[in-house]
């Protein structure tokens, strides 16, 4: 997953930030200032009302730091120096949230909520109209130019997350093991798609040529709807095995299974089938002229 | 000329199986070479078990070379011999697979051992 990252230069020039902005924003930093830890104060007595205080903000100490952090974030927005740098340490700032798990909404509220005391404060400076509606603007562009990059980069991480988590997934949702030397079951569970049933054949064909197998067993008795689709995508997948020199046997075919394969008129050619695990290691041992023998 | 030319692919005898290990990358020309040096090697022999084909050594297999190596296993068909094939890495098959190769009929193994058994097997 790849992120649009604009350098600095290009997000002023999407949320059309001036130097007359800046200097706005610069006018009015004296007076914000002074002002802000009362506002953070305030905003954080809102949190408090708030469920994720309690998961956040517990600590005293984490708190206390939070506040910190925050007050440097608003110095930076008065400073609006929009650098590479500037835009990194927005970056930072969603990612912490992201990785937190602190949500969306708890962020852009607060960042509302400051808007807003902002504005109050400007409505209360005796400046003409012009001036305080230009400030007014510059305010909004750059708070917004922080939120699409903090919201990016938090997008950011959670498409991570999810892309991690996915292959996780699919490495669980093929578990080829060793059943005996040369053998190797595979059982699947749930529904085969084609993207499933790639991944099921490549970890299939390692497997087999990483143990020197001579008999796979695939197991598709937790597989819930067998259709024409699936049925092919099965076929490939033992023909690939039979390419590589190992013998493929599908257990696990219930009544219903056959009759759909039947009925849709589908070809199975040589494929080795049986109803359950039992007769297909049967005819895997005896393949690799073994038996299974009663002490 | 081209008694000089040669293929490159290896021809040797193992336990009377004629074994062929490819190594280089396959191209038309030199399949075609192969062919004829491999044909000739067969009718030498009175007494091999068949034909193995090793193609550990290859990443990459592309549809129309696969063609020709079936087209080379059909060759040696009719002079009476069976041809496995042995040691095809994941990735080839899979990309084979993904072609929608042809790949009914062939005799495959994982490694050369079990290849020299189908073989024994086969006689």
């Amino acid at each position: 997953m790849e992120v649009i990252s604009r350098t600095a230069t290009q997000l002023c020039d999407l949320y059309e930030i001036t130097k007359e902005d800046i200097e706005a924003v610069h006018e009015f930093k004296p007076v914000a200032i002074d002002k802000i830890p009362e506002m953070v104060d305030s905003w954080y007595s809102w949190l408090k009302t708030t469920a994720e205080f309690q998961e956040y903000f517990a600590d005293p100490s984490t708190l206390h730091r939070v506040q910190k952090l925050q007050l440097s974030f608003w110095e930076e927005f008065f400073d609006a120096n929009i650098n590479d740098q500037y835009v990194s340490s927005r970056k930072s700032v969603g990612e912490v949230h992201a990785r937190i798990g602190l949500s969306q909404e708890i962020y852009l509220a607060g960042v509302d909520h400051f808007l807003s005391l902002f504005i109050e404060i400007l409505l209360a400076q005796d400046w003409d109209n012009a001036k305080i509606n230009k400030t007014r603007r510059a305010l909004n562009k750059i708070a917004h130019l922080d939120m699409t990059i903090i919201v990016q980069s938090y997008e950011h991480v959670v498409n991570q997350k999810i892309t991690a988590q996915s292959k996780t997934l699919m490495a669980m949702s093929t578990p080829v093991t060793q059943l005996w030397d040369g053998l190797l079951l595979l059982p699947v569970v749930g529904l085969i798609d084609s993207r499933r049933a790639q991944d099921i054949m490549d970890n299939t064909l390692n497997h087999i040529s990483q143990h020197h197998a001579q008999s796979f067993i695939l197991d598709i008795s937790g597989v819930a709807v067998v259709d024409t689709a699936v049925a092919n995508h099965l076929i490939k997948i033992t023909k690939a095995t039979k390419l590589m020199g190992c013998e493929c046997i599908i257990s696990g075919l219930s009544p219903a299974v056959a009759q759909t394969i039947v009925e849709l008129g589908i070809d199975v050619g040589t494929i080795r089938t049986t109803a359950n695990l039992k007769a297909a290691i049967g005819i895997a041992f005896q393949k690799l002229n073994m038996k299974i023998v009663k002490q | 000329m081209s008694n000089w030319v040669k293929s490159g692919i290896p021809i040797q005898l193992h336990s009377q199986c004629v074994i062929a290990s490819f190594q280089l990358d396959l191209q038309k020309d030199l399949l075609k070479l192969f062919q004829q040096e491999l044909l000739d090697e067969i009718v030498k022999h009175n007494h091999i078990k068949g034909i193995i084909f090793d193609l550990s050594g290859l990443d990459i297999i592309d549809l129309m070379d696969f063609e020709h190596l079936r087209s080379i296993i059909n060759m040696i068909k009719l002079t009476g011999y069976d041809t496995v094939i042995s040691g095809l890495r994941p990735t080839v098959v899979s990309s084979l697979i993904m072609m929608d190769a042809d790949i009914d009929n062939l005799l495959s193994a994982i490694s050369l051992d079990e290849a020299v058994v189908i073989l024994d097997t086969k006689k």
